[in-house]
């Protein structure tokens, strides 16, 4: 459901991870008919709101604690840039923030 | 921290504590009625606000956003009630700085006057604050509410327009459909008593007021400038009530500076900033 071609298996893993908590947040039912790669756009795709993007920060910073600094990553942007990002490119800053040691290459960054 | 309990209500809460964060300095946001919510600040000006080193606390309004949505207890009265309550609950007793925009500089003009020891300051985006014109900003948005409730209810959803790519407007009307059918929010706006111009002048704390130049509410601007002693008003050419969505840059800069001036009025506490 959630394998993405060019994604590192760690990437695949905090993915499944990442669609975990859009679930919470968002409720399974508007997930059900959608295939989450990395591609995905929280926006076009899955029309989150922006409340429910706090909401997944919340989250975020629950599973992956301090290492993953949300706020500070979403601060260089737009709302509109913030809510057109795809979950690849999420997953990655997520990936590069808890392995930074770790070439995250090939990375499909949407 | 996501929910906290207060006032009988559970609150949506977003705390954002900056790493070297002010002592006992923190900026509460408060959003505006019905289909807004703490999104709206948390995307524009905490990330700003944390930046210049104070804590930006941010929360929805009962009924709004992810916060409980209890039947009643949605009078101007009720939202200071419920501010004062969750300061309490989340052990804030320094005094705070306010930011509130549209029906949230409303609560925070109100909890200045009512809570004095508890405000150090006030931002106040776009508030109304008295008989604009005949007839209050209240019942006119009673009125406006009203109409919308009554849509609402004749039309109801269809089931077909619940699909992924409607998502979003469904979730606004179903949203907007509960709080004005399912709450006594118009009753209780209705019933809320405007804040008369004589009132604004128990406010003791330093106030920055912004307006949009062809807002409807400008004429609020002028009762602020008559009877608040310590008041910088701001006023944007060219934009009406939507000052936060279509002037960001300018009111975060505007804010910014603002507290910046307050803080630096503040000897200890601009030491540690400059530190």
């Amino acid at each position: 459901m959630t394998k993405s071609p060019g994604i590192t298996t760690t990437e695949d893993a905090i993915l499944d991870q990442v669609v975990g908590i859009l679930v919470e947040v968002i409720g399974e039912d508007f997930l059900l008919d959608v295939e989450v790669t990395s591609a995905t756009s929280f926006n076009d795709d899955l029309a989150v709101e922006s409340i429910e993007f706090v909401a997944l920060a919340e989250k975020l910073r629950e599973r992956y604690g301090d290492r993953v600094d949300f706020v500070a990553f979403v601060g260089e942007m737009d709302l509109e840039e913030i809510v057109s990002m795809t979950v690849g490119r999420l997953v990655t800053h997520i990936h590069q923030c808890i392995e930074p040691e770790t070439e995250s290459g090939g990375a499909n960054h949407g | 921290m996501a929910d906290v309990v207060a006032n009988g209500v559970k609150f949506h809460v977003q705390r954002l504590v900056p790493q070297h964060a002010i002592p006992e300095t923190t900026v509460v946001f408060v959003h505006g009625l019905i289909i807004d919510n703490l999104s709206s600040f948390y995307y524009t000006l905490a990330g700003p606000v944390m930046d210049a080193g104070a804590e930006a606390f941010l929360y929805d309004l009962r009924g709004h956003g992810r916060s409980e949505r209890p039947p009643t207890g949605y009078g101007p009265d009720d939202s200071v009630a419920d501010l004062a309550a969750l300061l309490d609950a989340c052990g804030i007793d320094h005094p705070v700085y306010l930011l509130g925009n549209s029906y949230g500089a409303v609560v925070a003009a109100r909890m200045a006057m009512t809570h004095p020891h508890r405000v150090a300051g006030i931002i106040l985006v776009e508030g109304h604050y008295a008989t604009v014109g005949g007839s209050s900003w209240e019942e006119d948005m009673a009125n406006t509410l009203t109409a919308g409730a009554m849509r609402l209810e004749r039309d109801e959803l269809p089931a077909q327009a619940f699909k992924l790519s409607q998502r979003k407007f469904v979730k606004f009307l179903r949203t907007a459909d509960s709080l004005l059918n399912g709450t006594s929010i118009i009753t209780d706006l209705a019933c809320g008593r405007a804040i008369q111009p004589h009132e604004l002048r128990t406010i003791e704390c330093p106030v920055l007021a912004v307006y949009g130049e062809a807002s409807e509410l400008i004429g609020a601007a002028r009762i602020l400038r008559d009877n608040v002693g310590d008041l910088t008003l701001e006023i944007y050419p060219g934009l009406a009530h939507t000052v936060l969505a279509e002037a960001t840059d300018d009111l975060r800069a505007s804010s910014v500076r603002w507290l910046g001036e307050q803080w630096a009025e503040r000897p200890a506490l601009a030491l540690v900033a400059a530190g």
